[in-house]
């Protein structure tokens, strides 16, 4: 759009003008509407509630922050998980998304409008997805104009791949953080384009809510490096890259240091090393600039000589002292999850618990298209769009999707990181092609018009003319076409000549038959309603499901299981308060949460020691598993088990990686063991160490009650052992469809009998079995 | 590395960032006010100062927060007491 301030207020452009301004207000207040209501599936189908099992966390600790206030949450030591070794909250959480709800609530209750913390936690997501797209607008605006941003916008409030992340309800990270992305972006090209020091600050202050929100900060500060490394080595330095990159990363590192999560990890990680590389070679470049200004080209000669000398040798032994440093750490200074992604083998060789979450996997062909729909094809389109011209805002968008597209591949989740990539894309391509569209039409129609008045007032003048002019009249339109068709414009007007206007003869390269156009224009905007239809049942039926609380159609109506909040009910009223639960570390978070008690391991996975005493615990058999258990302080045990309504993930599904993760610290669980033709198998034909593991016995304790047969509905079999008693615990809890079971340890006889005998034995046995890798616990 | 992590590397990162980061935001506004850069004519040298010294402003008081402990009694309770306002 136009610059609107210079121009005299009446004058019908002036008009026009502040007509599209109000205009793109609106559509943008319907636009946030819009992302706001399409996020809202969940409360209407289920109930405003939080889902999965991260935003529990979030939640929980959000009302301790309400509850305590600001330097208690920074100096909260949490005892109620990872039993006994605790978990330093303050230090070790991102707390952007938390001081962030907290806030909103406690501005909302200071103004006496009485908000739980449960309510503002569940619809944070779809404010701060609006925010994200207005943000989307403000980016595309900076690098291709308005009617690109508006575009854009539209495209954003509604991908599939980012509802799934912030539905009312799913309480994460990423609902703050991916607005913090586009917001820091968005200030980093009007830096850019600008070269104003007022918005570099303000880029270095997002950047700063970004670190405090997400852990994919480092996507930033390894994207803006590489951005001015393109620009310099293309021979695009101007003083506005220098402006926009040396604030950003002394102010950002600092303030990167701030944040308790990051500390000093901000200048001695290999995550941030990129930063100060490029910083230095800015520096240099803009230094040789500066020098080549000042002196003569002979003395920039000697000059360069000498620099280069001298600076062969300093830059030799920096780079020494630096190959020490990083080569000193195992892992060369990264840290795991970032080696996982630029080495996606790596996880799967060294640290079974990062391959084993679900959505750390490689995202399958049909997601792409699920998850951004059309947008996949528009993209490349976008691409070809932003080439023409090439300005650093453009390179820079160009440079974001092609680094976005490699890390979606790699992990499933960063397909969220995509999505506002491909949407600034897609904007930018259809706002050209409409552009080019509705220009053809407008001119093809002027064009008609013209030729009908100059018919008219051409017959009084010169009938050779009229009659040529009349003969082609309806020719004129063909030969039209077919000339913008192949481009003989010129030497098919000889009568036209003088009545057309040289500038629309410069438009006449971008000009498209009528028909061609019309169509078109209905073709894309069907495009649209197909998008949106798709976004709308995606919303609807793929990414609305709280999974506490599960829904099936049967015949016989609509069943709803709420067996997870049953239980958790269950533990917090029927147990004391100081009692230890273990489970496998998912339903950590949801346990500390909802029920409120202590538990050995959950989501954060930071100990994988711990979690593999527990994924060893539950593959021993009663006795050895009860030792450890007891060893833990731990009261109950808690299981999860969809064999009766078909739930398939259950713990027996994620029994492979409780082996896994505990074979890999304890060399006495063999994985081999469990598996009968290399498949893990709980009926007739599993191994004996399987169907006497504690898990198997957890799950399918009086399993065969249910129907008499014992069939699995999930496995598909009848299980292998049928009848069997527990001896060293005893079930106290079993839901409503038996999908959590609750168990107790059984507290130790006073009098074993023949336990003398077994001592006796064991001593005078002792010497002989040395070479034998013993069960530590026995 | 037995400087990580304790009083002594904040105090080092303090002093060291503080001068480079000033001189790179005095590089930043010499850019914007040197008259032979043509890119630049047309941005008033009153609105770069004003820039230069709210990026100042706010370096510092990011910088501010890596005294959390001070060797000299004195000077503790004159940051402490500057903690606090913040």
């Amino acid at each position: 759009m136009a610059a609107v301030e210079s121009l005299p207020p009446g004058t019908p452009s002036a008009m026009r003008n502040a007509f599209g301004t109000v205009l793109s207000a609106l559509i943008l207040v319907l636009i946030g509407v819009l992302a706001f209501s399409i996020r809202l599936f969940s409360v209407i189908k289920y109930e405003s509630v939080i889902h999965e099992f991260d935003p529990y966390f979030n939640y929980r600790v959000t009302q301790f922050l309400s509850k305590n206030g600001i330097y208690e949450f920074w100096n909260w030591f949490d005892d109620r998980t990872w039993y006994p070794l605790g978990r330093v909250i303050g230090g070790t959480v991102y707390p952007g998304l938390t001081l962030t709800a907290g806030t909103i609530w406690w501005v909302l209750n200071s103004i006496n409008i009485p908000l739980s913390v449960e309510t503002v936690c569940v619809f944070t997501a779809p404010v701060f997805s609006a925010f994200a797209s207005w943000a989307t607008y403000l980016l595309t605006k900076e690098v291709k104009g308005s009617g690109a941003g508006l575009a854009a916008a539209a495209l954003l409030a509604m991908v599939p791949s980012y509802i799934s992340r912030s539905v009312a309800g799913s309480y994460d990270n990423e609902a703050v953080a991916i607005f913090a992305l586009i917001f820091t972006f968005y200030l980093y090209i009007k830096t850019l384009n600008t070269g104003s020091l007022f918005y570099a600050t303000l880029n270095a202050i997002a950047y700063f809510y970004m670190v405090c929100s997400w852990g994919g900060y480092t996507f930033i500060i390894n994207l803006i490096p590489m951005h001015v490394l393109l620009c310099i080595v293309t021979g695009r330095y101007s003083p506005r890259l220098y402006i926009a990159y040396a604030p950003l990363v002394v102010l950002g590192t600092l303030l990167a240091a701030l944040v308790p999560v990051v500390g000093f990890n901000a200048v001695l990680t290999s995550e941030h090393f990129a930063s100060f590389l490029v910083f230095i070679i800015i520096h240099v470049v803009a230094l040789v600039y500066y020098i080549k200004g000042i002196l003569t080209p002979k003395m920039f000669k000697v000059a360069v000589t000498l620099v280069v000398s001298i600076g062969l040798v300093v830059c030799l032994i920096v780079v020494a002292v630096l190959v020490a440093l990083v080569a000193s750490s195992p892992t060369g200074g990264w840290s795991g999850r970032s080696l996982s992604l630029l080495d996606p083998t790596y996880a799967s060789k060294y640290i079974p618990i990062i391959a084993s979450v679900s959505e750390h996997q490689p995202p399958t062909w049909p997601s792409y298209f699920m998850d951004i729909n059309v947008l996949a094809f528009l993209v490349p389109a976008g691409i070809i769009a932003c080439f023409s011209p090439l300005s650093d805002a453009s390179s820079f968008v160009v440079l974001y999707i092609v680094m976005s597209v490699y890390f979606s591949g790699v992990m499933v989740r960063l397909m969220l990181v995509l999505a506002p990539a491909a949407c600034i894309m897609s904007g930018i391509a259809l706002s050209q092609a409409f552009d080019v569209f509705t220009g053809s039409i407008k001119y093809q129609l002027s064009s008609k018009s013209k030729d009908n008045a100059e018919d008219n007032t051409s017959t009084k003048n010169a009938p050779k003319d009229d009659a040529s002019s009349g003969k082609t009249d309806k020719g004129e339109e063909v030969s039209k076409e077919r000339s913008s068709k192949k481009g003989k414009k010129k030497e098919r007007e000889p009568a036209e000549k003088l009545s057309v206007k040289s500038k629309i003869v410069k438009k006449k390269a971008l000009v498209l038959p009528l028909e061609a156009s019309i169509v078109a224009l209905l073709l894309l905007i069907m495009l649209g309603a197909f998008y949106v239809i798709h976004c709308v049942w995606a919303a609807a039926e793929a990414y609305s499901a709280p999974s506490i609380v599960l829904t099936s159609q049967s015949h016989d109506g609509l069943h709803v299981f709420d067996d997870f909040r049953e239980s958790y009910a269950w533990l917090s009223h029927n147990t004391d308060v100081d009692d230890k639960v273990a489970s496998w570390w998912d339903y950590g978070y949801q346990t500390t949460a909802m029920a409120n008690r202590t538990v050995i391991v959950d989501n954060n996975t930071w100990n994988n020691t711990h979690i593999a005493t527990v994924g060893t615990a539950m593959s021993s058999p009663e006795k050895a598993a009860w030792e450890i258990f007891n060893s833990l302080d731990v009261k109950y045990v808690l299981v999860v088990f969809g064999g009766v309504i078909g739930y398939p993930s259950d713990d027996i599904n994620k029994f492979l990686w409780m082996v896994r993760i505990g074979g890999g610290e304890f060399p006495h669980i063999k994985e081999a063991d469990y598996l009968r033709d290399g498949q893990y198998r709980i009926d007739s034909e599993a191994t004996p160490t399987m169907l006497n593991c504690l898990m198997y016995k957890l799950c399918y304790y009086r399993f065969v009650e249910t129907d008499g047969k014992g069939y699995d509905r999930v496995r598909r079999t009848e299980i292998g052992k049928k009848y069997f008693k527990l001896t060293h615990f005893e079930e106290v809890f079993t839901s409503h469809h038996w999908m959590v079971r609750i168990y107790k340890l059984k507290p130790q006889k006073n009098r074993i009998r023949g336990r003398v005998k077994k001592l006796k034995q064991k001593t005078s046995s002792g010497v002989s079995s040395k070479s034998v890798k013993k069960n530590p616990w026995m | 590395m037995a400087l990580v992590g304790s009083f002594s590397f904040n105090s080092f990162l303090f002093g060291v960032l503080s001068c480079t980061g000033t001189a790179f935001l005095a590089i930043c506004l010499w850019i914007q006010v040197n008259k032979e850069n043509k890119k630049f004519k047309d941005l008033a040298p009153k609105r770069a100062f004003a820039d230069f010294v709210l990026s100042n402003l706010v370096f510092h008081l990011v910088i501010m927060n890596f005294f959390d402990r001070c060797p000299s009694p004195i000077l503790n309770v004159v940051f402490m007491s500057c903690k606090n306002v913040v």
